[in-house]
């Protein structure tokens, strides 16, 4: 059920008026039981398999809590991330060991059975995998006690805004909001409408419609050239920002109509002048999680070896990373490609210091942020192709810039279409973060906040694209 | 004793961000001082266990939210 279906709005308004009639301290358990009904929309299997990752990380919290002898408790914290990565690669990853065995068994001429791929994908497995191992580490770390109430920390693991592709929540920001959950302000309700509202926008009417340009060249990805290919790659750029931070604040708004806030997942992550700074402005739940419980402890522990320290713990991290968006190659690769440009920023941090110094400010800003998007664009060809043999072909096709090509796609897709798609990323790069923090404003006056959401609900009735309905990051 | 350590806390931090004008407190964290990012955390640490000849582990460090832990920290192993 996603988020912009009549069906969930339904469900969405019979949850908020249930919590609003009961008492703060017992909205947790009208939100769990709306949670895990949400969740069994998806199969019984996967809920059943919800169901275990939260008892066996809530007991693994109590016993982490009790235990006294570090060495024990970091054995028990072990076994525990080593249930939650084996839980993992049984449901996400077996369909790619069994594509390397099956590549062996070619050689070898054996044949093997492909039972394995057959094993359903839960919903969001990797995001509250994440999120309660996240609360595993902190309990282990002592970052915080470790949970008594088996309901909110169930609420915690399951929440619905969340559970089908994040933001990945902390267990120290959101489970103690769940003991006592206030009744939302007038104030609150009108900026999670406008966001909510706001992010139905940049799906239907950005995402969308973005994505009907992308989804057939990347179907048919030779004979298109480099020009057509330059077009989509900005595209895309486009769609998979706008279409995840799009979910991203309809689940903080639908959250927060429950009474929840949960984090923020985007920085506007295009605005960037380096790769070291676009990681700390997309996907934050995530990356931030990757820095705490990855990152930082890996670099830590190899301190001794100063730099090379850093570059174990950003070469693990960043394959993590790109393992953690699903079991393909192209993910390992991008991964691994996000890992040495982040060295070499890193190694070349007093040359770059040097020339901008050298500049004008403005100037190196600019063509900063212009690299930067030019270079992420580039990198998520290996996010959004199938398979390294797509980004191969795309490669030769980037470097035929035959224009006959280009005004054969201006002449198919009309120019007049093309130049609409130009203007609305150009109004979107100039307004978003104006209108982001217009939102966020106290005490904005109601008729503009009802002019946003009315002028959004039009732009929406107008343009938007109906029809396709998941998000992207609904498949990791 | 623990001004003391204030003191040479703040002289690592000047140390390690060259920057003089550099005055840290207990509820200096990482968002107050321009440039504080992880790989520079480390320098820091590392800098703290070479000016107090102490050394401090990795959960130890995921525990510090400010300045005030690592005095705490600090104050703690030179007492041992």
């Amino acid at each position: 059920m996603v988020f912009q279906s009549w069906n969930f709005i339904l469900f969405l308004l019979v949850v908020v008026v249930a919590t609003r009639w009961t008492l703060p301290q017992w909205r947790w358990l009208i939100l769990l039981i709306a949670s895990y009904f949400f969740y069994s929309l998806t199969g019984w299997i996967p809920l059943l398999l919800l169901i275990f990752s939260t008892l066996l990380t809530f007991q693994i919290g109590k016993w982490l809590g009790n235990e006294k002898d570090q060495k024990k408790r970091y054995r028990i914290l072990v076994l525990s991330v080593f249930i939650q990565i084996f839980q993992l690669a049984v449901f996400k990853y077996m369909g790619f060991f069994e594509s390397i065995f099956q590549l062996f068994s070619s050689w070898t001429g054996h044949h093997q059975h492909d039972a394995w791929t057959k094993l359903i994908l839960p919903l969001g497995i990797s995001f509250y995998t994440f999120q309660s191992m996240g609360y595993v580490f902190d309990v282990y770390y002592k970052i915080r006690k470790p949970e008594l109430h088996l309901g909110h920390y169930s609420l915690y693991v399951s929440f619905f805004p969340q559970i089908q592709s994040g933001p990945i929540g902390r267990s120290k920001k959101i489970l103690p909001q769940l003991s006592s959950i206030p009744t939302l302000s007038d104030d609150k309700l009108r900026y999670f409408t406008m966001l909510f509202v706001w992010g139905l926008m940049k799906k239907l009417v950005i995402a969308d419609r973005l994505g009907n340009y992308v989804d057939p060249i990347y179907a048919h990805p030779q004979g298109q050239g480099a020009w057509v290919w330059s077009l989509t790659l900005v595209m895309y750029t486009f769609q998979l920002y706008t279409d995840f931070s799009a979910y991203s604040d309809m689940a903080r708004a639908i959250a927060g109509f429950v009474g929840v806030e949960i984090p923020e997942n985007f920085m506007y992550p295009y605005k960037a002048n380096n790769i070291t700074d676009f990681w700390r402005r997309w996907h934050l739940s995530l990356s931030g999680w990757l820095r705490d419980y990855i990152y930082t402890p890996v670099m830590f522990a190899f301190k001794k070896y100063k730099e090379g320290a850093i570059v174990l713990a950003i070469v693990i991290t960043f394959l993590i990373c790109g393992i953690w968006h699903g079991p393909k190659m192209t993910f390992v690769i991008f991964g691994l490609v996000q890992a040495i440009l982040l060295l070499f920023e890193y190694f070349t941090k007093s040359i770059r210091e040097k020339i901008q110094s050298k500049i004008s400010e403005n100037i190196y800003q600019r063509i900063s942020i212009a690299l930067t998007f030019l270079v992420i664009s580039i990198c998520f060809i290996l996010f959004r192709a199938e398979d390294m043999k797509m980004v191969s072909s795309i490669g030769t096709e980037i470097l035929n810039w035959d224009g006959m090509l280009l005004k054969q796609y201006v002449a198919e897709k009309n120019l007049s279409k093309l130049l609409g798609i130009a203007t609305l990323i150009l109004l979107f790069v100039v307004f978003e973060e104006k209108m982001e923090q217009t939102m966020k404003q106290d005490g904005l006056s109601r008729w503009i906040q009802m002019l946003i959401v009315s002028t959004l609900l039009i732009l929406i009735g107008v343009t938007g694209v109906l029809g396709k309905e998941e998000f992207i990051y609904f498949q990791f | 004793m623990s001004h003391n350590i204030e003191e040479r806390v703040n002289g690592v931090f000047r140390r390690i961000f060259k920057n003089d004008s550099i005055q840290v407190n207990r509820t200096t964290t990482a968002q107050d001082i321009k440039g504080w990012d992880s790989i520079t955390h480390l320098h820091i640490i590392s800098g703290m266990e070479e000016e107090f000849s102490v050394e401090i582990t990795g959960f130890e460090v995921m525990n510090m939210e400010n300045v005030g832990d690592l005095l705490d920290l600090l104050s703690d192993k030179l007492a041992e």
